[in-house]
């Protein structure tokens, strides 16, 4: 009983904390997002810890942390299911030249700087636990996530997503994300199976029935889900249990086959057929619990993690350094001289670059990933969790510098107004 | 055909070439040794002690073995000795590990307490560690020396904080 209302406390400190943080956020014209986390992180170690141990303690004591953990889990699993339920496979075949050359590169530029910072740092912050091999391809993904969540929503805010470069970054950004899970999933899975998972051939095959499962799936059964929404025209309690117990489901076998469950829940989000009217309303069924409530205990579960007292003296301000310039150059780099060469003008090709460098909330996902499985130290948690903070409190300003001017003299809906008529829900 | 191959020499340049260092630096990285991993618990077990009575040397391990929790980035470590009020910091290199308490230590340890250890690898393939430990600008304090074994089942990096 004492441990439920230790919770309890907990989560409301969460809760409001995190309100307070995400609208002081949009005060300075930031997407709630970056609030969230740096209430996530002041909650932790970094801040809380260091000038108030015992408070730290009393609000987060250790055996609260399990609970913590498996509310985070339940908040990230309905996340990565809205962010594959936004994912549009029409738009993949609609892309053009730009979106797939500027997506490929915004990939692949930023995984060659994250593997060749991982040549750098892997004798510094990792230990011989983890193969090179395992670490250099997880920083390669860590390099190349784009938070296409807060992406839409700010360009949504600035109104830039019916234009050419709206569309083009809104297609680069979901191809990322499709390429950067899939490609994170072959790194949990050879992590797994060097450190005694399932064996190589059992999980090959598991993932190949599961694949084929959903595939036929989408074929035969899950479009009922759809045609009896679309016939009822509401989603009625049944429909909604069916879609969770498919997701849940998902996340169940991707978790067993030793991959991730948060694979399995992004997936189902992208096998579901789907209306507009069909994506809205399992939307606002969703978005408000896990964004209110989970998310913020992700947020703080990330910063109980995040140790910034690990980066310090000069060597280790200086790999932060190393790995923000890698982080930004690459996807600045890759996104703008591929958009540039295909044809985009050099302000639309640097807007797009900026927009692709934001990492967001899919940073942090990436990276507690990685130190659950221990292919990244405490210390360089902290640092890449510092880097996404960065990039993504960095995207709304480089943006305005590009695009303000030219917002302001064709008359730019201001933010507020945007944000209660098009909600979103990704924080 | 103009089109087509400048899409494709694109392609190749922004694709392509990345791609082909990405395999390049994973080549290149198999010769690229990082530390040995120490992250976790160890009891540290001490062989002799100081010789200034009241110093914390003089009584360490009396009771028996000392749980020492390493926590390691890389290189870079901290740890904490149960009974010992702060965290030290260090590093490990060429599989020689320091670490530096503080000098405000609870009594009867005051002054900065320093370990120097050698990570050694077992038959079994065990890590163990032995070495010494001074209290800093106390040449008359004398040292204690002290072995410590690694815990199997404590893996600081992968447990829920």
């Amino acid at each position: 009983m004492p441990e439920l209302l230790s919770l309890l406390i907990a989560l409301v400190v969460l809760v409001v904390a995190a309100r307070l943080g995400g609208s002081a956020a949009e005060r300075i014209g930031q997407p709630p997002v970056v609030g969230e986390m740096v209430v996530g992180i002041a909650l932790g170690p970094s801040l809380l810890g260091w000038l108030w141990p015992a408070a730290a303690a009393t609000l987060f004591p250790e055996d609260l942390l399990p609970h913590l953990f498996t509310l985070s889990q339940v908040g990230l699993l309905i996340f990565m299911f809205l962010v594959g339920l936004e994912f549009d496979h029409g738009q993949l075949r609609r892309l053009g030249h730009t979106a797939v050359l500027a997506s490929h590169a915004s990939i692949t530029i930023p995984a060659l700087f994250g593997c060749l910072a991982a040549l750098y740092l892997y004798p510094r912050l990792s230990s011989d636990a983890v193969g090179f091999r395992e670490f250099a391809l997880f920083m390669a993904v860590a390099m190349s996530v784009t938070a296409f969540p807060v992406l839409a929503r700010i360009l949504r805010e600035r109104r830039l997503q019916d234009t050419p470069l709206g569309t083009v970054t809104i297609a680069c950004a979901a191809v990322d994300d499709v390429t950067a899970w899939c490609l994170l999933a072959g790194v949990v899975a050879l992590v797994r199976v060097a450190h005694g998972g399932l064996p190589v051939a059992l999980m090959v095959a598991g993932l190949a029935v599961y694949v084929g499962a959903m595939l036929v799936a989408r074929r035969t059964v899950l479009p009922a889900i759809l045609t009896t929404f679309q016939r009822r025209e509401r989603l009625t309690d049944n429909l909604f249990a069916a879609v969770i117990a498919l997701v849940l489901l998902s996340a169940w076998v991707t978790e067993w086959l030793g991959l991730h469950l948060l694979f399995g829940a992004f997936f189902a989000g992208v096998a579901l057929p789907k209306s507009d009217l069909f994506v809205r309303a399992l939307r606002e069924r969703l978005e408000m619990v896990a964004t209110v409530l989970l998310l913020p205990i992700f947020f703080a579960f990330t910063g109980l993690r995040t140790e910034i007292g690990l980066v310090q003296g000069r060597e280790m301000w200086f790999y932060f350094g190393l790995i923000l310039l890698l982080a930004v150059s690459g996807k600045l780099l890759g996104s703008t001289i591929a958009a540039r060469m295909t044809g985009l003008s050099w302000r639309d090709a640097t807007a797009l670059g900026i927009l692709m460098n934001t990492r967001g909330l899919m940073e942090l996902v990436v990276l507690n990933i990685g130190l659950e499985l221990g292919v990244i130290s405490p210390a360089l948690f902290s640092m890449m969790v510092l880097m996404a903070l960065v990039t993504t409190f960095m995207t709304t300003p480089l943006v305005e510098v590009v695009y303000g001017r030219a917002q302001r003299r064709t008359g730019v809906v201001p933010t507020k107004q945007l944000t209660a008529v098009q909600p979103d829900f990704a924080p | 055909m103009a089109a087509i191959t400048r899409v494709l020499s694109q392609y190749l340049l922004l694709v392509g070439l990345p791609a082909i260092g990405i395999a390049a630096a994973l080549q290149a990285g198999t010769t690229v040794r990082a530390p040995a991993d120490i992250s976790g618990q160890w009891h540290v077990t001490a062989i002799s002690r100081g010789t200034v009575p009241g110093s914390c040397l003089a009584s360490v391990g009396r009771d028996g073995p000392i749980p020492l929790r390493i926590t390691q980035s890389g290189r870079y470590l901290s740890a904490r000795m149960r009974g010992w009020h702060h965290r030290a910091s260090g590093s490990i290199e060429s599989g020689r590990i320091t670490l530096d308490w503080p000098g405000v230590q609870e009594p009867p340890c005051v002054r900065a307490v320093r370990i120097d250890a050698q990570v050694a690898k077992e038959t079994d393939g065990q890590l163990s560690l032995s070495g010494t430990m001074r209290i800093r600008d106390c040449s008359e304090c004398g040292v204690a020396r002290f072995v410590a074994e690694k815990q199997a089942t404590a893996v600081v990096r992968s447990e829920v904080p």
